[in-house]
């Protein structure tokens, strides 16, 4: 299959595919913590969104890493949304940009109460820069862009 | 069958709780109040420039809101004349007139009647173009926020806001400002107890982010006092000691600078309009949360984050992250205040408890209920009903 990305090996587009996909796992585990470890020191998340009734990008959630660290420890203070989430993301495709790997990704995630109710919560992309460090790629920067910006629940945690 | 008695408190009080559940009741507020009152409908900049529109629904009813090529903010029905589809179908947009999809009425921005398709047609009956442009609604700005009122018998803006807008005119009238942020959701709950949740402070216990920031909340007094005007609105601030956000007790940086006018730094203020609008101003941000009532337990509500128009790109992350960091779908205190009001508005449904209790007083500190007490004396003037006995006449 052709990648359309000839200066990366298909090992490396195969890591960086690999990192993508393992943030939804981890998020529907609760597992921030390894979230967070797949992000640079410096990795920045961002969640943006385009009203039409505003006609307008907006940014609805902009963190460092560390401020992520901060939010994400403080999580079990809050009253939190009690369903149980599912990410399915789409194969990413994965380009090279410099000494960086550009990773665009579908992804659509399920909302699922306790009562066994499952809906769909969130449809969008994500756009992930990684940078690779003694054989480990990380992300430096994701953005998720939403499609849906009516959504069932509000969030403390990331998408 | 429900057998609880009214609690022994005044009937002031406490509320019906089938004031948020029943749907005769609901259908009466659509025609007795939300179809009487003015209500904000949209920021003067998100109809910035001529043919600007947005697109919303008062009580129940569209309604389109436009700025002429004289700059003047028009409200009308969005219903053609002709067989009463909507003319405009998006959320917002410019145009230079509108034209209904379904047989091309066409309308000017001033909402006259500009030409009919095939007019010919019309010949033998002498249509008479002048007589059916859109059917205009009162509309008036005021510090920026776009009003609408579908009553003609009802009071001037102004007279209807009267003294409270000595909370929020300078801080929303000086500097021109901007909506930067805006989005909604559909929540399962009663519009009321949206605009009660923005009302009482007593919830602050709620917000985790809250307890540690707001520790006049959780004090006894705090220098913030509640503010009770006529026509249901109220709102709670300090003119002398500052009352402030302790942010770094959070550990929140990087949020301080370009407050508003009439605003210091980490103070905020909470303004709420009767009947479903807040205006909430944290230092140099401000939040409007705006709602449309679908159902008796369904509420669409609107949030917009403001801040000044013409900011630098550095001033602007500062609000922007400030807004965020508490409000929007991701900040700290949203989540929490939607998962509060729909698991309130579930056990309504179930009537096991009949009564909602509004006693505290507190010398007009912020956890005073007084606001909403006099918030639903002005809901029972309008419904002539008691609220807190539905089935009583006020």
């Amino acid at each position: 299959m052709s990648t359309g990305t000839p200066n990366m090996d298909a090992l490396a587009i195969e890591a960086v595919r690999s990192v993508v996909l393992r943030t939804g796992l981890l998020l529907d585990g609760h597992d921030l913590t390894g979230w967070l470890a797949l992000f640079e020191s410096d990795g920045v998340y961002e969640l943006r969104a385009y009203s039409s009734e505003i006609r307008q990008w907006m940014t609805w959630w902009l963190a460092t890493r560390g401020e992520l660290e901060k939010t994400l420890s403080e999580v079990v203070q809050h009253v939190c949304d009690p369903a149980q989430r599912c990410h399915v993301i789409g194969a990413p495709v994965v380009t090279q940009q410099g000494d960086k790997a550009l990773a665009v990704s579908p992804f659509s995630i399920f909302r699922t109460l306790p009562d066994g109710v499952s809906s769909l919560y969130m449809v969008g992309h994500y756009e992930d820069t990684l940078a690779v460090r003694e054989g480990v790629w990380r992300i430096s920067r994701r953005t998720v862009i939403t499609d849906t910006r009516v959504l069932d629940m509000f969030t403390h945690i990331p998408v | 069958m429900i057998t609880q008695a009214a609690p022994h408190i005044p009937a002031t009080h406490y509320l019906d709780n089938r004031i948020f559940t029943d749907p005769a009741v609901f259908a009466e507020e659509r025609d007795k109040l939300l179809g009487k009152v003015w209500q904000f409908v949209c920021h003067e900049s998100e109809v910035a420039g001529p043919g600007d529109y947005r697109s919303t629904q008062i009580a129940g009813k569209p309604i389109l809101i436009v700025r002429g090529q004289d700059l003047t903010v028009r409200a009308f029905y969005n219903i053609c004349r002709h067989r009463a589809a909507e003319v405009v179908r998006k959320d917002s947009g410019n145009a230079e007139s509108f034209t209904c999809f379904y047989h091309h009425w066409d309308y000017g921005l001033d909402g006259k009647l500009r030409s009919v398709a095939k007019p010919a047609g019309y010949e033998a009956v002498k249509l008479d173009k002048s007589e059916l442009g859109l059917i205009a609604v009162r509309c008036e700005v005021l510090g920026g926020l776009v009003f609408a009122c579908l009553d003609e018998s009802t009071p001037g803006l102004r007279e209807f806001l009267g003294d409270v807008t000595v909370g929020f005119l300078v801080q929303l009238g000086t500097v021109p400002l901007e909506v930067f942020h805006f989005h909604k959701a559909v929540l399962k709950t009663n519009w009321k107890l949206w605009q009660d949740n923005n009302s009482e402070r007593y919830h602050s216990m709620l917000h985790a982010s809250n307890r540690i920031s707001l520790p006049w909340v959780m004090g006894k007094t705090s220098p913030m006092k509640l503010r009770i005007f006529p026509h249901g609105h109220s709102g709670y601030w300090t003119d002398g000691e500052v009352a402030k956000v302790d942010y770094s007790r959070g550990g929140y940086e990087g949020i301080i600078g370009g407050a508003l006018p009439g605003m210091r730094d980490s103070e905020m203020r909470v303004i709420n309009l009767f009947p479903d609008l807040m205006i909430n101003i944290r230092s140099n941000v401000v939040r409007l949360d705006r709602m449309v009532p679908l159902e008796a337990g369904v509420t669409l509500v609107e949030w917009r984050g403001l801040g000044v128009k013409g900011d630098s790109a550095e001033q602007r992350a500062i609000r922007l992250k400030h807004h965020n960091l508490f409000w929007g779908p991701t900040g700290r205190n949203l989540p929490e205040d939607v998962i509060a009001v729909e698991s309130q508005f579930r056990s309504m449904c179930a009537d096991g408890v009949r009564h909602s209790i509004l006693a505290r007083e507190e010398d007009l500190n912020p956890t005073d209920d007084a606001n909403l007490r006099a918030y639903y004396k002005e809901w029972a003037r309008m419904m002539g009903r008691a609220a807190s006995d539905i089935e009583v006449s006020a």
